[in-house]
Formats: C-alpha cells, structure tokens, sequence
C-alpha cells in the first residue's frame, strides 16, 4: 500500500483532479482507490499494468463520488440514432477535455467512461469499443453528442446548459 | 524527433510500469522532447510534493483505516440498522493480548477443531474493557463487538463465513481475517447503536453450513433465532442488558 501510494499516488490524485476539477474531491476519490486497492490487492496485484489499474478505479471512484453529489444525469438525445457524420470529430487534447469535464456530471455512465478514455488516455474509437465491449460507431455516437452538446453549453449564458 | 507518446504512456515510464523496450523508446523520445519531459518532470515534482504533504505510512494507516469502516454491510436499510462496522482501531488497544486470552471450551463434533477451543466467541469492548462475551451476558448502546472464530488450522478463511441479524432483519455480513492458530476473527468491529434490540450471530465452517445460513438470512432474525447451533453452523442469540 505504501510502496503503491509512493510510486503512482500523485498519478492518482492528477486523474482524479482532471476528472472531478475539485482539489479536496480529487484526493478523497484517490483515497477512495486505494481503499479500493487495498480490498482488492489480488486483482491489482496480477493487473498487467499497475496505472492503468489505478486509473480505471481511479475514474470509477470519480464517477460515484459524481454520481452520489448529482443523482440525475441529463438526457442528451438519441445517441445511437444520430446519423454518422463526414465532419471528424475535434481530436482529444486537454483544451477539450477542459469543456467536456463541465459536462461530464450529467452525462451516464458509458458516455462518461467514452470521454474520459478519449480525452485523457487518447485512444482511438477502435481501441475504447474494445476496451468498453462496444460497437465503433456506439463510441463515435456518443463522442459527437458530447461535443456537440459542450459546444452547445460553451455558447449558451452561464448557468444554461443547453 | 519521434512521434510523441500518448500521455498515459509518459504516466507509465514515470511509474516504472512499462516493459523495457517501451521504456528504452520513451527514453529516447524524451531525449530530444521538453514538453514531454516537463511532464515527466512534473510528475516527479508532484509526487515529491504528495509525499511530504502526506508521508506513504500516514496515508497508509488512514486508507486501511477507511476501508475498515467501510467493510460492505449489505442491509436493507442503512437508515434502519441497528449495527455499524467501524474500524478495527477501535480494539486496537486490547489486541495485544486479543488472541491469547483463554476461550471457552465448548468441544463439538463433525468439525475439526483445534485443541478444545470454542469456535465461536463473541468479543464485548465495554470502555476500555474487552472480554468475551458471557454465556448470560448481554450487550448495550456503545458497546463494540467482534467475533472470533476456531476451526482446524486447515481450514481457509475463505472457507469461514458470518452474519449479524438483527430483530428487523437487518443483515451485516462478517468478513473474517485469520488470526494464527487456527483462528479467524471478524476484519471489522461492530458497534450497538441505541436502541439495543436482540440480535443473532451466523458463523458457517464449512459449505453445508454456509449454505445453511444462507437460507437462514433470507429467512430473517426468527428463523436464525430458533436454529440450533449444529457443527457447521453456529448461531448465538445476543440480547440487550438494561443501561
């Protein structure tokens, strides 16, 4: 436990503050994963890579802590119907993620875990429908309703969001 | 210069969590990147500054500590329980001599116990006294307990299960870690919350008795209270003594 916390703690608390944006939280939700750690060491303990390990708890002690300070996620349409579009999607980088995060309380679950795995940990839309068990265009889907749904809420007057 | 790694790759060389060859290729795009070095490097300086913030055996102590309390009580209703499991800490004092006080002789057969030992005992932590609970002892608001368990040295913890019911049929599931000598104890403490109301422990050996006590839980508190204790599955009223 110590030895975890000396080599990947700050790791932890960084994703936690890029998901939840808030110091205090950030460091509950990665004491939060060590618990986590801590009662799960086997599955740690045989986790190919130790970060990533971490980080998918990490994201997932994150979205509870969200989950339990705003209990209603906001619908954002029909996301398997909309229609696949030619124009690509803005490529990940940390200025979007800046936007998606506000967003990111009110989205559900599998859009949140969407987001987080292409924003932070860049992987293409191949990679999170397999990492997630779920079809490509599942991932550009939701990837495009969340864009366009933080477009929507950068342009509206604060306290809108959409 | 080489195409830049993804950041949770930078996180990973950081970390010493990658292989050798994709560590030598991080190196050397590192060599000839500043903005991914200054990543690294502010890795480095963030951890330094986690680490002095709050030392790795402090930080430590509070996660087991979080995770004692935080032991998962499957019950009905958080609201209505009439137990709640807080950290071990709170026996921390008592511990010292927790596991050589004398238990009980209670011999019984079909299981294969060690020595002559009871296999179950309910520990009560009454102030900063701890005792086995006695046979016609009872229990208070603000009183801790904990339950040890002896089985045959060979048997796994795994293989060693309980339950605390109480008379709303609020469950409180036992995890038990082993305790050296064929003794297992409850990983958690539990505390009586007023008001006292009677309440059964479950402990199960072996899977007979596991399964049994499973049906006794979905059953509730009456049925648990009128099981007689058997080899495999031992179940001990608990009831409230005046304040």
């Amino acid at each position: 436990m110590a030895e975890a916390y000396s080599r990947f703690g700050a790791l932890v608390v960084r994703r936690c503050r890029a998901i939840l944006r808030d110091p205090v939280a950030a460091e509950d939700a990665m004491q939060d994963t060590f618990v986590k750690l801590w009662r799960y060491g086997a599955s740690y303990r045989e986790a190919a890579s130790k970060v990533g390990w971490l980080y998918q708890t990490a994201q997932r002690c994150c979205f509870d802590r969200m989950a339990r300070g705003s209990a209603q996620y906001e619908v954002l349409g029909p996301l398997d119907s909309l229609e696949q579009s030619a124009e690509l999607l803005a490529p990940p980088s940390l200025d979007a993620w800046e936007t998606v995060q506000a967003l990111l309380s009110r989205l559900d679950e599998r859009s949140r875990q969407v987001a987080v795995l292409y924003h932070l940990d860049e992987m293409t839309q191949e990679e999170i429908a397999d990492e997630l068990g779920i079809s490509r265009q599942t991932v550009y889907n939701r990837l495009k309703a969340i864009h366009e749904h933080a477009q929507r809420m950068k342009k509206a007057p604060a306290g809108r969001a959409s | 210069m080489t195409a830049h790694p993804r950041r949770i790759v930078l996180d990973r060389f950081f970390a010493g969590d990658l292989g050798p060859e994709e560590r030598l290729r991080v190196e050397a795009h590192l060599t000839s990147c500043v903005e991914c070095e200054a990543r690294v490097e502010g890795c480095r300086r963030e951890q330094a500054g986690l680490l002095e913030a709050m030392p790795a055996s402090r930080f430590a102590q509070q996660v087991v500590a979080q995770g004692r309390r935080e032991e998962p009580i499957p019950l009905a209703s958080r609201n209505r329980r009439a137990l709640a499991a807080v950290t071990t800490g709170i026996f921390a004092a008592a511990a010292g001599w927790f596991f050589v006080v004398a238990v009980p002789s209670n011999p019984t057969s079909g299981i294969r116990l060690k020595g002559s030992a009871g296999e179950m005992t309910v520990w009560r932590k009454r102030g900063d006294v701890v005792e086995p609970l006695p046979d016609t002892g009872g229990l208070r608001a603000g009183d801790g307990i904990r339950i040890g368990v002896h089985v045959s040295v060979d048997v796994v913890p795994s293989g060693v299960a309980g339950w605390l019911i109480d008379a709303n049929n609020n469950v409180a599931r036992i995890t038990f870690e082993p305790g050296g000598g064929g003794q297992s104890i409850s990983a958690g403490s539990f505390i009586v919350e007023a008001p006292c109301g009677p309440m059964a422990v479950l402990v199960a050996t072996d899977h007979t008795g596991i399964a049994a006590a499973e049906g006794l839980v979905a059953k509730g508190f009456a049925a648990a209270a009128q099981e007689p204790m058997t080899a495999s599955l031992r179940v001990r009223q608990l009831t409230c003594e005046a304040p």
